[in-house]
């Protein structure tokens, strides 16, 4: 939840840039960036749309703050959400429609290419071999779920388990990933 | 949304998976935009498994037990793959010996007017369409791309897609994906009966080595009957895959369809 020191830097932000602060500008995208830029790789699954969206928000936002079109500061972060995902919806319509995608705009982010638009090279070397010293069940686990993608009972059914137990199974299993994966960058 | 929902539901790994409702995954959004706890822990999700993915695409990790055999492993068997290849040997031979017979007479009345002839079209029937310059009138036609045609449609940054038509029992696969070099992902459809009950559909892609390389999932199928998920291109390489399709309702998985696929990359 947003403190009260982020509200009242929005609203600060958000006054400066009606006056045409454009130090307040720079403040803005550095605040806001990485949130607009993985919003849209968490939608689009690519590096270069998110880019290109990014910098259209951008573009956007400052312009419709300088034209004081934000009525609340409050809902500064809102409003650039919803900035955001118009800019997605545009891209995504623009770019697939000639493939008669329109029908598939929930299913645009649903692909396969996740590993790419999430990690670096060095990154996912990391991840291998974090993942490589998990135990052979959790290893097993974490496979069918992310990757095979199979139901929890069929899951169950394979280890032997009760199908209540696979969330929290899986959620130990990630976790113990997260916690190697830290040690090992750690060092 | 509060922390405590985020928490209680799962909400950042269900957001990373794609499996929260429009409405849900914008309230996410918004409460990410002001939160730095969830912005962190939301980066890291995604992080975590897509490693997984890709540790599991590359075999790195432990697989599950054995599953049982599909009707297709049993030809890949010493005993049976020897047989197979014998029938095969003794129909190639023998095609070719009456394809010969056959062609002969024809091959004669060509001679005649080679010097006007054109060459007729390349590329065999039923290949599928990769990036199509134009929407296909019949987009449940299999298609092949004219040669000429593919500088243009190249330089067109569209994501290739192929129909998945069922190829069992049928001859040679029909099913081809051609990709470009700049293609970062590829779309897999299929038709459904229109008002199929299941909530969503799984594509798995196995190599020829029966080795699971990807998978895919999609949701509903829309009200054509038709069902699209998207694949990474870095997943597949050039050479021949099965794709498994299940239905998915209630946690349940129906197998619903099997199909070759041919992947061409450029």
């Amino acid at each position: 939840m947003q403190t009260s020191v982020e509200l009242q830097s929005n609203q600060e932000l958000v006054a400066r840039i009606r006056q045409g602060d454009a130090d307040a500008e720079a403040l803005l995208y550095e605040k806001f960036s990485a949130r607009v830029y993985f919003t849209a790789l968490s939608e689009t699954h690519s590096k270069e749309d998110a880019e290109d969206v990014r910098a259209e928000t951008f573009l956007r936002v400052i312009q419709a703050l300088r034209q004081d079109k934000l009525h609340s500061a409050d809902s500064l972060p809102a409003f650039i959400v919803g900035i955001t995902l118009n800019v997605i919806r545009e891209l995504v319509r623009q770019k697939y429609r000639a493939d008669s995608l329109e029908d598939y705009e929930d299913d645009i982010a649903r692909d396969d290419s996740m590993e790419a638009a999430f990690l670096d090279a060095e990154t996912g070397r990391e991840l291998e071999k974090a993942a490589q010293q998990l135990k052979p069940r959790e290893q097993q686990l974490l496979r069918m779920y992310y990757f095979e993608e199979l139901p929890k009972e069929e899951i169950a059914r394979k280890l032997g388990i009760k199908a209540e137990r696979v969330r929290l199974l899986k959620s130990r299993a990630l976790q113990q990933l997260r916690e190697i994966y830290k040690k090992m960058t750690r060092r | 949304m509060t922390h405590q929902e985020i928490q209680e539901g799962e909400i950042i790994e269900r957001y990373v998976r794609h499996e929260l409702a429009r409405d849900e995954r914008r309230s996410f959004q918004e409460h990410y935009f002001a939160c730095e706890d969830c912005f962190e822990q939301v980066q890291t999700t995604a992080r975590m498994i897509a490693g997984v993915r890709q540790a599991s695409r590359k075999g790195l990790l432990a697989e599950s037990a054995a599953q049982p055999a599909a009707w297709w492993a049993s030809l890949f068997r010493p005993a049976f793959g020897l047989a197979i290849a014998s029938a095969l040997v003794l129909a190639v031979a023998f095609g070719w010996l009456v394809l010969r017979q056959i062609s002969s007479p024809s091959q004669e009345l060509a001679r005649k007017p080679q010097s006007g002839a054109s060459p007729g079209p390349t590329g065999t029937p039923g290949q599928n369409t990769a990036p199509s310059a134009t929407p296909s009138p019949s987009p449940g036609k299999n298609e092949s791309p004219k040669p000429s045609e593919e500088p243009e449609l190249l330089a067109q940054n569209r994501t290739p897609v192929v129909l998945l038509e069922s190829s069992r029992g049928t001859s040679p696969s029909s099913n081809q994906l051609t990709l470009p070099a700049n293609s970062s992902s590829a779309i897999l459809r299929i038709e459904v009966e229109p008002g199929s009950p299941f909530a969503s559909f799984q594509f798995q892609i196995f190599d020829s080595a029966k080795r699971l390389v990807a998978t895919a999932t999609s949701g509903k199928a829309n009200t054509r009957g038709s069902v699209a998920a998207r694949v990474s291109a870095g997943a597949l390489q050039n050479g021949k895959y099965l794709v498994k399709c299940y239905g998915v309702k209630n946690g349940q998985r129906e197998l619903i369809g099997e199909y070759d696929l041919l992947v061409r990359k450029l």
